[in-house]
């Protein structure tokens, strides 16, 4: 077993609203419960929207965001376990998060 | 499926954790109090959707809603801006602690829904407040749910805000007799938000048996606070009665399913004893309220083991002391409806035929599909398609209007 990390780009808070947040939270509950039940999902969280600091050397920080295009921004990260690229990718399109935004699959290094 | 218990918990963790903050800013700082909610919940959110939900959700989004509420007092200094408003100790450390505490969070919400419910407010906007600030929806979904517009409903809400700040309407429940006055307000205020579910025209099923929900579960608060309130107690009751019919009344295709073709083994047992439940508390005061009277009415219906033994001569009797009581012509439509059943549909046709150019049923869709479908029983079709066609053109209901076609293409 590897670990693949999903990064996920590009997911706009703005507008969501109580009620959506419901519906959004109905929907990847049960891709995140199948996932643990199987033994597949390591661990993931969000990264801190609205803050970031970037360096292109050690001279300049750049701290006032945002960096890239909003449908760029990594909002958070999965890590789960599969065989190869082909389970992985079938795990991610199961992922209803694909319903708001993009991901993108990548296999972690091993030492 | 998300763990039990959490099938609101979004908009509901909004009402109870705002609730709780206004207290602590004050009501003209309510404002500040949504947008730390939001950032609370979004924070939640979007832990969640990373991972796993904690085993009790509800303790997690509070810590996270306090200790945003302790940095946003640091920083703006609100402690100093808005001490006069905070009592003479100012802000006392304990107080945040102490408002989050699990017994305080009920008691904030009661205090939020009587002052959303304050007389000094017209009642529209009471109903916004509470919809926003109480049962957690947003401007968009309150506007669709009330079929109105955004910017409407963004107005009514900012100018009511304007009025907490200008006015200091306190956060508080009211004592003696101006307690009995606000409770009256509150009480119509679910009245309405229960009849914008369960009579409104909206075309969405779910939104409308939402917007019932709440009305009951904002009631139940009510009632746990206050036992011996009998109008609550009759208004529940109304509540029960009319929701253990709610999914009768659309068949498979949405249509309106006309009362006396509903099946009534689809009726729920359990709202109808807790109709008769909250009805029994209901009795026994000096108060007779027009609640009171509606839930009776309601109770006679689920009583009746099919429509042809329902007691007509009592609901009528019902009505008569209603319409003493409220000037509203929809009684007498309602009674008209009685008549038809028992003195026949010509006799009802005359009454109706008097009650068509009231200014308050012109327009009125119910008036016409109810003359429609009488005149088609004496056999009078043409009379009845006019009905029946006047009567689609004053409804923007689907359900309704595929209902009134039905009976079109029967005719």
């Amino acid at each position: 077993m590897d670990e693949f990390m999903f990064l996920v780009r590009g997911y706009d808070e703005k507008g969501v609203t109580p009620e959506i947040m419901q519906k959004r939270m109905a929907a990847y509950q049960p891709w995140m419960e199948k996932m643990m039940t199987a033994g597949h999902y390591k661990s993931g969280a969000p990264l801190e929207s609205g803050s970031g600091r970037l360096l292109k050397s050690n001279r300049s920080v750049a701290t006032d965001g945002p960096f890239l295009e909003s449908k760029e921004i990594i909002g958070g990260y999965v890590i789960v376990t599969a065989k190869d690229y082909d389970q992985a990718v079938a795990f991610a399109k199961e992922c209803p998060l694909l319903d708001h935004c993009e991901l993108e699959v990548r296999k972690v290094g091993k030492m | 499926m998300l763990p039990q218990g959490m099938e609101h918990f979004f908009r509901h963790e909004s009402g109870r954790i705002v609730s709780i903050l206004a207290g602590i800013f004050g009501m003209r700082n309510l404002q500040l109090a949504e947008d730390v909610v939001q950032e609370a919940l979004m924070a939640a959110f979007s832990q969640w959707t990373y991972g796993p939900i904690p085993d009790n959700p509800s303790a997690w989004v509070m810590t996270v809603a306090k200790r945003k509420a302790l940095n946003h007092l640091k920083r703006e200094k609100l402690t100093e801006k808005y001490a006069w408003e905070l009592g003479p100790e100012g802000l006392a450390p304990g107080i945040i602690e102490q408002s989050f505490q699990e017994d305080q969070v009920e008691d904030s919400v009661l205090r939020m829904m009587f002052v959303c419910c304050h007389p000094d407010l017209p009642p529209e906007a009471r109903l916004v407040l509470t919809l926003k600030i109480i049962c957690g929806f947003s401007v968009q979904e309150i506007a669709s749910a009330l079929l109105s517009n955004e910017s409407a409903i963004e107005k009514r809400l900012s100018r009511s805000k304007q009025e907490f700040r200008d006015r200091h309407l306190p956060m508080e429940i009211p004592e003696g007799a101006s307690l009995e006055n606000r409770l009256r307000s509150v009480h119509l205020c679910i009245y309405l938000l229960f009849n914008e579910g369960y009579n409104s025209s909206h075309p969405d099923f779910l939104i409308r048996k939402d917007l019932c929900m709440e009305a009951m579960r904002l009631c139940k608060m009510l009632l746990h606070r206050f036992p011996s309130n009998r109008p609550g107690f009759a208004l529940m009751a109304l509540m029960c009665f009319h929701a253990a019919r709610f999914e009768s009344r659309i068949d498979d295709h949405g249509a309106l399913i006309l009362f006396a073709n509903q099946d009534r083994s689809k009726w729920n047992a359990d709202l109808i004893r807790a109709g008769h439940y909250h009805l029994s508390e209901a009795a026994g005061g000096d108060q007779l309220t027009e609640y009171h009277l509606e839930a009776a009415i309601a109770a006679e219906h689920c009583t009746a083991k099919d429509f042809a033994s329902t007691r007509w001569a009592e609901i009528d009797r019902y009505y008569e002391v209603l319409g003493e009581m409220k000037d509203n012509p929809v009684i007498e439509l309602n009674r008209a409806v009685i008549l038809s059943q028992t003195q026949g549909p010509l006799v009802a046709i005359k009454k109706l035929d008097a009650l068509k150019e009231h200014p308050k049923l012109k327009g009125y869709y119910l008036l016409h599909a109810t003359l429609g479908e009488l005149y088609s029983q004496v056999g009078e079709t043409g009379k009845a398609k006019e009905h029946f066609l006047a009567a689609i053109g004053m409804t923007s209901s689907k359900a309704e209007v595929s209902f009134l076609r039905g009976k079109l293409g029967a005719g």
